[in-house]
């Protein structure tokens, strides 16, 4: 038999946690998944399941770049379950999601140019988006800028490659 | 139906026993289950004996919580995670949860609160004790959580570089 006083925060189950992270807001759930592994598990399996769910009901999501980069930093407001009812986008932003793999940052009035990385071989196509005008926020491209060099980088190197 | 005079025994795990009536049992869906399901005798639901391990103090606020809401709509109406708020707490359960605050136990309480209303199924004081631990959770840095979860940093130093490897770009 447990006293009051035997208690701790680690004896709540999982599925006592989940509910209160649904009361938390989306910065905290992130700071969360710092405080301890178990948390960490716990948040990252509860994202995981709202993507599915978004996924299985069809609904549009941004790259999974983007996906991963937001979902780990608290600081930026997009939140994996409002996804599922208040998708951002509205639109497929890319063209195929599976296949982005990384992206050019250019310098032309916010538009971006996105590489298709399964057209590597044959050479490689471009695609130019406005993300403004398609509703994707200044904030998230800032966001991915610092991946996007990293593959900007190592998809220099596919090109100049014999 | 529910009879409201009717009276409900309940038998905590440490042996203690209370009598409540059966309008404040009506909102513990475990309870009613037991009642109606199980076929206990005598209207006597043996908490300790059917897996819900509830002690004596902790069933006391359980059953000062159902009194004030005894006349709450039933069923309760459940919300999507979208839906869900943490700031719409009624006053009357703002003044019952703080009044632990005083108690050298109080985080303790509420874990023993939360898990007792999940074991019973009121889910009316589940949500409200689930909101209280989110509010003092929200906002607050990973080491403030951890104080008041009183919980240990268990990542390796590696993940830890991760992490700070993860963030730097925005934290700077």
């Amino acid at each position: 038999q447990l006293l009051i006083s035997e208690m701790a925060s680690t004896m709540l189950p999982t599925e006592l946690w989940e509910r209160i992270l649904s009361f938390c807001d989306h910065p905290s759930t992130c700071a969360l998944s710092k405080v301890c592994q178990r948390l960490d598990a716990i948040v990252t399996s509860r994202n995981e399941r709202v993507l599915n769910k978004c996924r299985s009901e069809g609904i549009t999501l941004p790259a999974d770049a983007i996906l991963a980069h937001c979902l780990g930093n608290a600081d930026l407001p997009l939140d994996a379950r409002l996804l599922l009812a208040h998708n951002p986008f509205g639109c497929c932003i890319f063209p195929s999601t599976s296949t982005v793999r990384g992206f050019n940052v250019g310098d032309n009035e916010g538009r971006q140019t996105f590489l298709r990385n399964e057209e590597m071989e044959k050479g490689t196509i471009e695609f130019t988006l406005d993300y403004e005008s398609i509703g994707i926020p200044r904030w998230i491209v800032d966001g991915i800028r610092p991946k996007a060099i990293t593959m900007a980088g190592s998809i220099q190197s596919c090109r100049t490659s014999p | 139906r529910i009879y409201p005079l009717m009276r409900v025994t309940l038998t905590t795990s440490d042996g203690a026993s209370v009598t409540v009536s059966r309008q404040l049992t009506k909102h513990s869906g475990f309870i009613e289950k037991a009642i109606t399901d199980m076929a206990v005798d005598d209207n006597a639901v043996p908490l300790s004996a059917v897996a819900v391990d509830v002690d004596d103090a902790t069933l006391k606020l359980v059953i000062e919580w159902l009194t004030e809401h005894r006349d709450d709509a039933l069923p309760y109406p459940e919300k999507t995670d979208e839906e869900r708020r943490a700031d719409d707490i009624p006053a009357w359960d703002q003044a019952f949860v703080q009044k632990w605050d005083t108690k050298e136990d109080q985080q303790q309480t509420l874990y023993a609160v939360i898990t007792a209303a999940d074991k019973l199924d009121i889910k009316g004081l589940l949500d409200m004790t689930c909101k209280t631990l989110a509010n003092k959770i929200n906002g607050k840095t990973v080491e403030e959580m951890r104080e008041i979860l009183q919980l240990e940093c268990d990542f390796t130093e590696e993940e830890l570089a991760e992490i700070r490897k993860e963030n730097a770009w925005c934290e700077n």
